[in-house]
């Protein structure tokens, strides 16, 4: 709504692209002044009406709404015009998480959205093509078809440790994420005792999944000894794929070792089994 | 506050009036934020009661940051529920506006929100809003132009540690 006298008419074009300069012409006579209201741009400026007024590029970068006013004096006309985005020029990748174990299906989100070169959503409907790929395999999605500037896909994990490469094209157009895929839950926990003096050294064996990799150093391992004197435990970290660690001897003592929801062998030490 | 008392008087009016609807999450019509319905929620993932909540309270909340910021021409306002695309654009636009002397007042007269996409993992959450709202532009004390609107935005928000923030917000035609 603006006030009833109109000062100077603005002609503008019916569609303008983000970032596509043009001329408004207007009508009229005398020095007059000039807003452009937009989203992501204010501008206001001397005109004489009659003559063209420039919008540049920078102006209408935003897509969206904007008003175009002209005031001669108090009295304002408005005059609305909506800039329009552009196909996409730029993917943002969102992937989760970041640590992955092998062999789950579904374990990996993939989410892109799609703006242009003025990151404005892309409207238009494009495919986007997901890929995971690791030393040894490269899979790739079908083209996903953006709705409102978002794909996504879920991606299963591999089934080997490392590193796995997420990946979202859109023509020439490339973003890429790195996931670390680490071993699953331990597949059998084997722990052995050596006495020595009065205490005693506790070792695990190579602590692996059921596909043979390596569980990721740091994974805590617990040990739980029962003796004469009650429970006593010791959590030991993973190290270079086996856990380590040593507890006092008071007399014979059952241990046990567990790992996560794996629970391993008991050890009977120093007395009848 | 004279402004900020009427329209919120008129948001209560506003929602005691308003007529039913499916509604599955909203922000608290007492308050002085602005009142947001959330209204269907198209998945993948299955939003939670608690995390719906959030979501209506921190965007009726990031329109009040966002109006006030425009209609004082203060970017730091926006830092509470902006953040990325979104933030740089109405910080760049508040200077403008601050350049030139310019601001807006904004009426709000409610949102109405669909969840269009919550990607599998939560991380990210894309909204239609359907708005309804006055806007008012100034140059000083003089008057430049007023429109009530009904306005489609689409909009993205990423969750941080204790709040969803505004990543982009994008008037689009009504289709």
């Amino acid at each position: 709504m603006s006030q009833a006298e109109t000062p100077a008419a603005l002609h503008l074009p019916a569609n303008v692209s983000a970032g596509e300069a043009f001329a408004v012409s207007s009508s009229g006579t005398g020095s007059e002044t000039f807003y452009l209201i937009g989203p992501g741009h204010v501008a206001k400026r001397q005109f004489h009406a009659g003559d063209t007024i420039q919008i540049s590029s920078d102006e209408i970068a935003t897509a969206g709404t904007y008003q175009a006013i002209t005031c001669n004096g108090q009295e304002c006309a408005t005059t609305s015009f909506y800039v329009t985005p552009n196909r996409g020029a730029e993917l943002v990748l969102l992937v989760h998480p970041s640590r992955v174990p092998v062999g789950k299906p579904d374990a990996i989100s993939a989410v892109t959205v799609v703006v242009d070169r003025f990151q404005n959503l892309a409207l238009q409907s494009e495919g986007v093509t997901f890929r995971a790929i690791t030393k040894e395999t490269a899979v790739s999605s079908p083209p996903q078809m953006t709705r409102n500037g978002v794909g996504w896909k879920r991606l299963n994990s591999g089934l080997k440790d490392g590193t796995v490469e997420i990946s979202a094209s859109l023509g020439q157009l490339s973003e890429r994420r790195v996931v670390q895929q680490v071993a699953a839950e331990p597949c059998k926990l084997h722990a052995s005792a050596e006495h020595k003096g009065d205490r005693v050294v506790l070792q695990t064996e190579p602590v692996r999944d059921c596909r043979g990799n390596s569980v990721p150093d740091g994974t805590i391992v617990t040990f739980t000894k029962l003796d004469k004197l009650g429970r006593s435990t010791v959590d030991a970290p993973i190290k270079k794929g086996v856990a380590r660690t040593e507890m006092g001897f008071a007399g014979p003592a059952t241990i046990s070792v567990a790992c996560g929801v794996v629970v391993g062998n008991d050890i009977h030490m120093g007395g009848p089994r | 506050m004279n402004l900020f008392a009427s329209a919120a008087a008129f948001l209560l009016c506003f929602g005691l009036w308003a007529p039913k609807t499916a509604v599955v999450g909203s922000a608290p019509a007492s308050s002085s934020l602005p009142r947001v319905e959330l209204t269907a929620s198209r998945g993948p993932r299955d939003m939670e009661d608690l995390t719906r909540q959030k979501i209506v309270h921190d965007y009726a909340a990031a329109w009040q940051t966002l109006a006030a910021g425009l209609e004082r021409n203060r970017a730091e306002l926006l830092n509470d529920y902006f953040t990325g695309f979104a933030k740089k654009e109405f910080a760049q636009t508040i200077a403008d506006q601050a350049g030139t002397a310019i601001h807006r007042h904004y009426v709000d007269h409610g949102h109405k929100l669909e969840a269009l996409f919550y990607s599998p993992d939560g991380g990210v959450i894309q909204l239609q809003d359907d708005a309804e709202y006055e806007v008012q532009i100034f140059d000083g004390a003089k008057l430049l132009h007023s429109e009530t609107m009904t306005a489609r935005f689409l909009v993205l928000m990423t969750p941080t540690a204790d709040r969803w923030m505004v990543r982009l917000l994008q008037n689009v035609p009504a289709s």
